[in-house]
């Protein structure tokens, strides 16, 4: 009997064991569908950079204009689940990304698995950039490659176990890594759609802007509602039409304020969100106005946080 | 006897901080505002050609964003831990650097007066390195609780 249960025990246990190696397995993308993307385009690129934002984190803190092209990282992103550092993205050989091909970018940015086969973990918004074209992907890479060699390693992330184990990122990877869209909006207008890829792809806002669960998955079903931040004190706000969103704001405020960081109660926009306007203030009216336009066109949602307690006001 | 005075004065002392500190929080929250409305409403529409250019009004506007900003004193304003509907932590953490910041806006409001921009072009200069102070304190030092 104990043997047979030892026996039913192992097998258990062997099968539970291939199943976690098999669902963890790191995915990459087909590459004869990356070889069709073809060469970049380096100006188009650099458009695509603004719209991702990676000076935002790959950049030192603090850098000012053309130091934001020295990717060397540097940021730190705290977390419930430990302290990230943003690692070196520049073109240095060594310390950088310079002896990457566009397969292995192509590889990070959609599938998040680095050229030696592991997960990244999702502080780097590939759930987001997945969503994005190849051709963008491309045009991304051709800029990047112009981009100056910086030397110097980014300190490794500080995360207890179980986090600690890259292998298990497979795991939430199969629980919450969706590709295609966040959302299906009927009848959307060209504009709609071009806003929905910005805001869904490379602007990555649903990183932020979306609620996370326990496991650190977004809640799909509170998209853009907003959420506590996830860096400490205080909240990351609404953007949808929902009370206590930016119901009050209009398509041009939206536009205007993705530029100028002012929003229509004559403030100006902080936190994480002063990087966002510099970076979107490279970023064509057209796009930020199609991005506003997304943003009306979504499920208005009450605040993904908690009311502030009573004496704030 | 002497103890219980000891404890009264002490409660009466407490009682004034307090009472000062929440006015002083106040007097933050109307000098904040006031520089929004001036800064980003006044200014910000003009900049942004919803409003023409008038230098009258520019450079009251800019007196305004210069008299406010010079009313700002850190150890009334901010004093430690007053976090407020919208003050970081992080301004107490890092003392000195919050007041440099707020020394770099009196002399950026102090300097746009002085300029005395009379068209949009001199205007938008002024206004630019403005908005970089706002938002370069904002960035560090602002979070959202609401």
């Amino acid at each position: 009997m104990i043997k047979k249960l030892a026996i039913a025990a192992f097998i258990l246990g062997a099968v539970g064991g291939l199943l976690f190696w098999v669902l963890t397995e790191p995915q990459r993308l087909d590459p004869a569908e990356v070889a069709k993307a073809g060469d970049g385009d380096v100006a188009r690129g650099e458009l695509v950079f603004w719209q991702g934002g990676c000076a935002a984190c790959h950049a030192a803190p603090g850098s000012k204009d053309d130091e934001r092209l020295q990717l060397a990282g540097g940021l730190v992103l705290k977390s419930p689940f430990g302290n990230f550092h943003a690692p070196n993205i520049s073109m240095d050989l060594e310390d950088g990304i310079g002896a990457w091909g566009f397969i292995d970018f192509a590889n990070a940015m959609q599938r998040g698995v680095s050229p030696e086969g592991e997960h990244y973990y999702p502080a780097f918004p590939y759930s987001s950039y997945a969503r994005m074209n190849l051709s963008d992907i491309s045009d991304l890479w051709a800029y990047f490659k112009t981009l100056p060699e910086v030397k110097g390693k980014a300190p490794g992330h500080e995360l207890p176990f179980p986090f600690n184990i890259r292998r298990s990122l497979g795991g939430w990877k199969f629980l919450f890594f969706k590709q295609g869209p966040a959302l299906e909006i009927a009848n959307a207008s060209d504009a709609v759609k071009r806003g929905q890829y910005l805001v869904e792809g490379p602007g990555h806002c649903g990183e932020c802007h979306t609620g996370r669960n326990l496991l650190g998955g977004p809640k799909m079903g509170q998209w853009l509602a907003g959420g506590p931040n996830p860096e400490g004190e205080g909240n990351i706000p609404n953007i949808t039409m929902g009370e206590g969103g930016i119901e009050k704001w209009s398509e041009k405020e939206i536009t205007s304020a993705l530029s100028d960081g002012i929003t229509p109660d004559f403030d100006s926009l902080g936190g994480s969100m002063v990087q966002v306007v510099r970076n979107w203030a490279h970023v064509p009216e057209g796009d930020r106005a199609a991005v506003a336009a997304y943003l009306k066109a979504i499920p208005a949602l009450p605040n993904g946080y908690p009311a502030p307690a009573a004496a704030a006001k | 006897m002497k103890k219980l005075l000891a404890a009264l004065t002490m409660a009466a002392l407490s009682a004034a901080i307090f009472t000062a500190s929440a006015d002083n929080l106040k007097d933050r929250e109307a000098i904040m505002k006031g520089l929004g409305k001036a800064a980003f409403g006044t200014l910000g529409t003009i900049v942004k050609g919803d409003a023409p250019f008038d230098a009258a009004v520019v450079n009251a506007a800019l007196a305004d964003i210069d008299a406010n900003a010079k009313k700002v004193d850190v150890t009334v304003h901010f004093p430690a831990g007053s976090t407020g509907e919208s003050a970081s932590p992080k301004i107490w953490e890092n003392l000195p650097d919050f007041t440099a910041k707020m020394d770099q806006l009196k002399a950026d409001a102090a300097a746009a007066v002085a300029a005395n921009p009379q068209d949009i072009d001199a205007l938008k200069s002024q206004f630019g390195t403005l908005m970089n102070s706002c938002g370069g304190c904002h960035e560090l030092y602002r979070v959202k609780k609401g």
